[in-house]
Formats: C-alpha cells, structure tokens, sequence
C-alpha cells in the first residue's frame, strides 16, 4: 500500500514542479538558490530532477540562462522569458481552477460520507 | 575535489558531446555551493548523496528517449513483425527446396539427402528470420525518432472513421488456422513439385541391403518442369491471397471472389498439365502395370482413367471450396 501511495503520490506532484519552479524565477536565480527558496515553502524536489528540468525549461524556450562569471566561481542563472511569463500566468489561473474545483469535489466526498 | 571530478565525469560522459561542457560547469558550481567554502571530504560526500546515482542524473539530463520503439509505434511494429517473419518463413521454405534441388545428385540416398535438406532448411531460416527481426526492428526505430507525433495525428478522429472498420462477425471469420494450413498447403505442394522427381514415383526394396531405392519417378521431368514460371505465379498468387485473408479477417465478396479466381486458375492449371502429352514416365506407367497384373493393351486406359478421376476430384473440391467462400459472406 505504502509503495502504491509513493508512486502516486510522486505522480500527483510531477506536474505542479514545473509551475513551482517558474513561480520563483521571476527574478534570475541559480540552481542551488533555487531550491533553497523551494525548501523554504516546504516543496521538496529532488536535485537530480530539478537541474535537468532547468534545461529542459530552458530549451522550451520558457526560461532564458546567463553565466555570472564576475563572482569567485561562475554561476548559471536562470529567469523566464516573455513567453516563459505568458505560459506561466496561463498555467498558474489553470491551478487555481483545478484546485478550487477539486477542493469542492473533495469537500463534497467529505459531505456525503458523513451524511 | 578529485571525488567531484569523478562523479561529474560520470555524469557527462553518458551525455552528447555538445552538452557536455555546459552541464560540468553548472555541475559543478552547484556543488560548490551546496557545501562551505571550507568543506571536508564529509561535506562533498553528502552533497553527492543528495545528488544521487551519476547514471540517472545522466539519464534525466538526456533527451533522446531511452526505449527502441515507443507506444505510438509498437503496436505496428508487432504488427509488422508477426507478418514478416511469416513471408519470411514460406519464403524460407521455397528457397531450401529450390536450394537442395539444384545441388541434388541422384546418387545420395533418400535419407542422407533428407537430413541435408533439413540441415539446410534449418540454416536458411535461421538467417532469413534474423534478417527479417534486425530489418523491421531497425526500420522502426528510425521510424520512431524521425516521424514526430504531430504529423501522425494528421486527421482527428471521429465516429465517421468507423465506417472503414470491418466489424468481426464469428461466423464469416478467417481464422489464423486457417490463413496458416493455407500457406502450409502451398509450401507442400510447392515443395513436391521441385522435388517431384526425386520424391513421387516408384520405391523398391533392395533385397541384400534392405534401403529403399527410388527406381522409376512418377513425372516425365522435362515436361514436368516447363511449367515453372505458371507454377512460381501460382505459389505467388496463393500466398498473395492468404495474406489477404489474414490482412482483411474474414470473408468479403471480394475474397470470395479472389478465391474462385484461383480455382478457376488452378483447375485450368490442372487440365492443361494433365493432357501434356508426355508428362507421366511410361516406365513408372508400365512398372504399376506389371504390379497390378494388367494387360498391356488394357493399360492406357485403365491409367487415363485413374488420371482423370484425381483431376476430377480436384475440380470437385475447388468448386466446392469456391462456393464455400461465398455461402460464408452470407453469413
């Protein structure tokens, strides 16, 4: 049961990372500020899925990257792009619908197992 | 530093050559700051372990898809497979008969040229079979990579679609058993005509050896074998139809019709191969003559007349078969 639910638990998540990480690039960051600013509101993603997700945003064209070199050692920083912006607020009213419709949904489930 | 080193390069090194210096630097500034400026060898290794098996990092940071053939195309691809490993078989079969009839000689023994023809049967379809999985295997994964979803869902679908379904109905179902002991059929009759010669006729027992010798053949073989290129479309044609019936799944006018067509075309095939005037050994014809007692003046027509009751039957049953074909649309 336990497996099951990590499985589906990990499933059920996999789609809110990427609008987590374009929620916090508004202004440039790097990889690993990025996930402290994550860990600092409680989403938990693994390393090793969140600098390859970086790349892939990046190719999708909804992210543009620099390379800081000014500083001791260089770092690759990331930020959204126009359309990168565009995407996000679209994606962003698409969970604030799901969310609101499933809460009732569950809200409702609530209801009739106490009726 | 140097375990950093290693586990970076553990990561690129599964990765294309044009990523690979971009995906180090920013490997490696990342670790850096995972841990204090002043870190110790403790600090390096909890970082790493954070960052995990260097094989399934590689793995997320690769975009090329790590399967051969994926859902969009599997389906085709067993398909397809199924398909040509079939052709590929009865093909198979033709090859080795025509093979091991060019290479016979009259002087092996039935048995030692039996077990050359299986060894070489054996080894054609070993290969074609490999040649057949390597080339469909292969052509699907180019497929795979080259041929992008959007240009597969070209046309949406909608319920008008169903209208080119063939909907399966029990009774006028063609079945694999069917479509196979069909392909079987030809691959026997095919393979006795190549090696009528050395296979039909007349078998005597040598008395002081005790082997079987084939003494006197059936068929004329000069005669026998001017009809190879009407026997070659004949086998083509056979196959051709039972891959169409496998193809389609059941029987439709068109088949029916198909089917009688064929017989039509074999029962012509049979007529004029039976009134070739040479085409029966006179020898086989007087040594079964001899056997059954019959006076020679008596023979011609006791034989014709056992010639035409098999061809006959034959007409008999293609009619048979033909009618069969379209009570079956019926259904």
């Amino acid at each position: 049961m336990s497996e099951l639910l990590n499985s589906l638990t990990t499933e059920l998540r996999r789609g809110t990372l990427t609008l987590a990480v374009l929620s916090q690039l508004k202004k440039p960051q790097y990889g690993y500020s990025l996930v402290q600013r994550l860990e600092e509101s409680g989403i938990v993603i693994e390393q090793s899925t969140l600098y390859p997700l970086l790349r892939r945003l990046e190719k999708q064209e909804l992210l543009s990257s620099i390379w800081d070199t000014t500083e001791s050692r260089p770092r690759k920083y990331y930020i959204l792009s126009d359309y990168g912006t565009e995407v996000f607020e679209a994606l962003k009213e698409e969970w604030i619908k799901t969310s609101s419709e499933l809460h009732s949904l569950l809200k409702g489930a609530e209801q009739d197992g106490t009726d | 530093m140097e375990r950093i080193d290693l586990y970076i390069q553990e990561v690129t090194r599964r990765l294309p050559e044009k990523s690979r210096k971009d995906i180090e630097m920013e490997l490696r500034s990342t670790i850096l700051d995972m841990m204090p400026d002043d870190y110790t060898e403790t600090d390096v290794n909890l970082s790493l372990t954070q960052l995990g098996d260097p094989a399934k990092l590689a793995n997320q940071y690769r975009e090329r898809p790590n399967y051969l053939i994926g859902p969009k195309f599997f389906d085709s691809y067993i398909t397809i497979l199924k398909m040509s490993v079939t052709i590929t078989l009865i093909i198979g079969v033709i090859v080795a008969v025509i093979d091991h009839s060019i290479a016979y000689s009259d002087d092996i023994p039935l048995l030692e040229s039996a077990i050359s023809f299986v060894g070489g049967l054996v080894g054609i379809l070993i290969q074609a079979l490999m040649n057949a999985f390597c080339w469909v295997t292969i052509i699907f994964i180019i497929l795979d990579r080259v041929v992008d979803d959007a240009s597969l869902k070209m046309k949406k679908w909608t319920p008008e679609d169903l209208k080119y379904i063939v909907p399966i109905e029990p009774k006028k179902q063609i079945s694999k058993a069917e479509v196979f002991f069909g392909l079987f059929w030809t691959a026997i009759w095919a393979t006795l005509y190549f090696k009528a010669s050395d296979i039909i006729g007349v078998y005597e027992k040598s008395e002081t050896t005790n082997k079987l010798t084939f003494i006197e053949p059936l068929f004329n073989q000069d005669v026998l074998f001017s009809f190879w290129p009407v026997v070659v479309a004949l086998i083509a044609f056979e196959i051709g139809l039972n891959l169409y019936k496998w193809m389609v799944g059941k029987w439709t006018n068109k088949i029916a019709i198909i089917n009688t067509i064929h017989h039509i075309a074999l029962i012509i095939f049979t007529l004029i191969f039976f009134t070739q005037p040479n085409i029966f050994n006179v020898a086989f014809i007087e040594y079964i003559g001899d056997l059954f007692n019959v006076q020679k003046e008596n023979l011609p027509n006791i034989w014709d007349k056992c010639v035409w009751g098999i061809v006959l039957i034959s007409i008999i049953t293609s009619v048979l078969d033909s009618i069969e074909g379209f009570r079956k649309v019926r259904k």
